[in-house]
């Protein structure tokens, strides 16, 4: 392993390293846990959001992805979820804007936003380690092989794994927060939303 | 001069019936709750306020519980535990902290005990290392508050006699089924070729509108785990907080959390001591209090609230408070049916949201089977589709079979093809979660919440019996998703409790040395105080346990209004 990502495993915290076993714990966690149907809460519940209108994230999100730290995150997320011609990319469900919108919200956990912020910094410096430029400016290939690598150590795939996280919220969760925009990720994978749906003034952190 | 005549901590399935029925006989009542007052005009299906964000649960990060599980043995061979805050690991065990409590979000399987779950201990005998007790009451003794709680929350249903069929007082439900999803005749075909007794599943939800405010089922195919828009979920806040509310003699106080409970040099209990959303400080007099803040909760309340005659906590002279805590045993599993190996008409019928499959199996609630071993008390198997949520379900399929992270192509063919190439059915064992020393909620000795205050710590430890139960009972079910052409079957039964199905810590029985409340779900030692949530259940039985705790809680509102 690269002496950067062992540094960077070596910056995690006692509350992080909790976390990454917790995590591993909870892969196999998936029959027995809540039945009745409850809720299927595997993701972090002291994830937070705030955020502002959905119409504003598909501009919030092209602007995103010309400044720091956001382009390096949007370049990783269009790998981590592609234009491969089959449903949407990461770019058409405003993913990064929506991660913007994820990370801003004041219950959002301060370790875990510093976590995912810091990690544009590792990801950077190890590919100009490796191939002398940061990784936006990378190569295709160069692109996939630097994500591959950092997903071998502990940190490493605790970015990846939070990045494609909320991929997954931008794809599928209501409209009304700025991804999933017109439902484009529901439609690619024929899920039929429930109803009444959450209006604009009746946001899940409007009824905090 | 008290503030009320009763002063009730908590607002679900155990708090909604006393309220109601003390409300409309014309008594004061107040109800503290920790959360806030949403009504049905505030329940959306989004599934990040219901299930990734906490909405209608705390923020872990200010209450959390410290949660001790198995962690291998020492040397001498004794169990080692581990221990682990629920902030750090994300594993939440609240469950509805808002008015109505967690019965906002239940599914609504509503199934009764049956006459054997009344006494476990003379019916099949002891088992070592479970600590099993008979019921100070009878099934006989609940039976009126069954049929009830089917008026009066609302059971909707048709009866289907079987072996293992409870006696009932009336014939049938007093509201017809929910609409059926197709999957109800797949299986209902699959248990006539097995010789099974199809059942349908009871469910606390109104087929059609009985009032203005309760309207029927409107089909939108997400149930479980999301608060309900219609009036049809019989909620503890829409089918009967309300009611007391409109009486003029019922005051919901929302967002107000109760620290604890004060006692006199008698053992009885004066006031109610909680803190307000703006973290002042009140009280409330009362003549009777009951506490129903779900089994954790309410043994961590009784723990807290020390007084002269109850140096250890309230009820707690002989340290039963918070012991046997059970949850409900026995596991899950799917078995797909893959539309390409179906009739296209089919599939289109399979595609269908909305309709409830409705279906459940009791033909093993007693074992019989010498495979197993001797006689036992068997389940509840439940039939279901796969909860709609997709956020959570396209999460899981990030990692692959060896742990490893998916992303790219990889993970976008992934959620195409689990997204779109099946209907998943799924499976619940509901089995009896044995009472034992290793299951039990104490005070944490250095975690608080954000007031200030120890949390629970929870003790996880289950009886190897609930495993083997529980593998019995998923592989019949196994069996009927195999009769009933599903592939690519797979389950799992383990020990990990089931959060949202929590029962006992507060047995009841008749000596004050082995139990903590009466037969009357009244604190031995102090005579004003009832806990009426699932807390006073010695033994869980084989079934989800809301509507037991509603009909204990009219029983306890009769008691109550006999007292006063």
């Amino acid at each position: 392993m690269h002496k950067l990502l062992k540094q960077w495993d070596d910056s995690l915290s006692p509350t992080q390293h909790a976390h990454l076993d917790t995590n591993l714990a909870r892969r196999h966690f998936i029959f027995n846990n809540l039945k009745a149907a409850a809720a299927l809460s595997l993701a972090p519940a002291w994830l937070g959001l705030n955020g502002c209108h959905a119409d504003e994230r598909a501009n919030e999100q092209a602007r995103l992805s010309q400044i720091e730290p956001w382009y390096t995150i949007a370049t990783a997320q269009q790998q981590l979820f592609p234009d491969d011609g089959d449903g949407p990319d990461a770019r058409s469900i405003n993913a990064t804007s929506y991660l913007k919108f994820v990370l801003d919200a004041p219950d959002m956990d301060p370790e875990d936003r510093r976590f995912i912020l810091d990690g544009v910094d590792w990801l950077n410096r190890l590919a100009i380690a490796r191939y002398t430029g940061v990784f936006a400016s990378c190569e295709q290939a160069q692109q996939v092989s630097l994500l591959q690598e950092i997903a071998k150590s502990q940190a490493g795939e605790r970015w990846l794994s939070f990045l494609v996280t909320y991929i997954m919220e931008a794809l599928l969760s209501d409209p009304v927060y700025g991804g999933n925009p017109d439902g484009i990720g529901w439609k690619w994978l024929q899920h039929i939303p429930g109803f009444p749906r959450p209006p604009a003034n009746k946001r899940y952190f409007d009824l905090l | 001069m008290t503030d009320a005549d009763i002063c009730i901590i908590g607002s679900g399935a155990g708090a909604g019936p006393v309220a109601r029925q003390l409300a409309q006989a014309g008594f004061s009542v107040v109800v503290l709750e920790k959360g806030p007052h949403f009504t049905q005009q505030d329940y959306f299906k989004d599934e990040l306020a219901c299930c990734r964000r906490s909405v209608y649960t705390p923020n872990l990060r200010d209450e959390r519980h410290v949660i001790e599980d198995y962690d291998g043995k020492d040397a001498s061979g004794h169990y080692k535990w581990s221990r682990q805050s629920t902030a750090d690991s994300g594993w939440d065990f609240w469950n509805g902290n808002v008015v109505g409590g967690s019965s906002n979000f239940m599914s609504g399987f509503f199934y009764r005990l049956k006459p054997q779950d009344f006494h476990l201990l003379s019916e099949f005998g002891p088992i070592t290392g479970a600590n099993l007790a008979d019921w100070p009451i009878s099934y006989e003794d609940l039976e009126p508050y069954y049929t009830m709680v089917e008026h009066i929350v609302g059971v909707s249903g048709r009866f289907n006699p079987h072996p293992f069929a409870e006696p009932r007082s009336t014939p049938d439900f007093p509201f017809p089924p929910t609409q059926e999803h197709i999957v109800a005749s797949l299986f209902d075909d699959a248990c006539s070729k097995m010789q099974l007794h199809s059942l349908r599943t009871p469910r606390a939800i109104l087929p059609t509108a009985i009032s203005a405010q309760r309207r029927g089922c409107e089909y939108s195919g997400f149930c479980g785990s999301y608060g309900c828009a219609s009036g049809a979920k019989g909620s503890s806040r829409e089918a009967l907080l309300n009611d007391a509310v409109k009486t003029g003699h019922c005051q919901i106080l929302a967002r107000s959390k109760v620290n604890r409970l004060i006692s006199d040099n008698s053992g009885k209990v004066t006031a109610a001591e909680y803190v307000d959303v703006h973290g002042v400080l009140h009280r409330v007099s009362a003549r009777i209090f009951v506490v129903a803040c779900q089994a954790v909760e309410t043994a961590r309340l009784l723990l807290l609230s020390t007084g002269p005659k109850h140096p250890n906590g309230l009820g707690n002279n002989h340290a039963q408070v918070g012991k046997n805590l059970v949850f409900s045993a026995g596991g899950a599993g799917y078995g797909d049916l893959i539309y390409h190996e179906l009739d296209p008409k089919l599939v289109q019928q399979l595609k269908v949201r909305g309709p409830f499959v409705n279906r459940g199996l009791q033909d093993w609630y007693v074992i019989n089977d010498e495979q197993f071993g001797p006689r036992a008390k068997g389940g509840t198997i439940d039939f279901l589709l796969r909860h709609p949520n997709a956020i959570n379900r396209a999460i899981q399929l990030k990692w692959d079979d060896q742990d490893k992270l998916v992303w790219g192509s990889a993970l976008k063919q992934k959620l195409k093809h689990e997204f779109t190439n099946a209907l998943s059915v799924r499976y619940e064992v509901f089995c009896d979660w044995l009472p034992t020393d290793d299951c039990f909620v104490a005070l944490d000795s250095s975690v608080k919440d954000k007031w200030g205050v120890p949390v629970a710590k929870i003790r996880i430890g289950y009886h190897d019996h609930d495993i083997k139960v529980g593998q019995y009972l998923s592989g019949k079910a196994k069996q009927v998703l195999q009769a009933m052409g599903t592939k690519k079957i797979r389950g799992g039964v383990d020990g990990s409790p089931p959060q949202n199905l929590q029962a006992g810590g507060c047995r009841f029985g008749t000596d004050p040395v082995s139990s903590v409340l009466d037969p009357e779900c009244r604190i031995h030692d102090a005579p004003n105080v009832f806990v009426s949530d699932g807390s006073w259940m010695p033994t869980g039985g084989s079934v989800p346990y809301t509507w037991t705790i509603y009909a204990n809680a009219f029983r306890v509102a009769d008691i109550i209004k006999r007292q006063l």
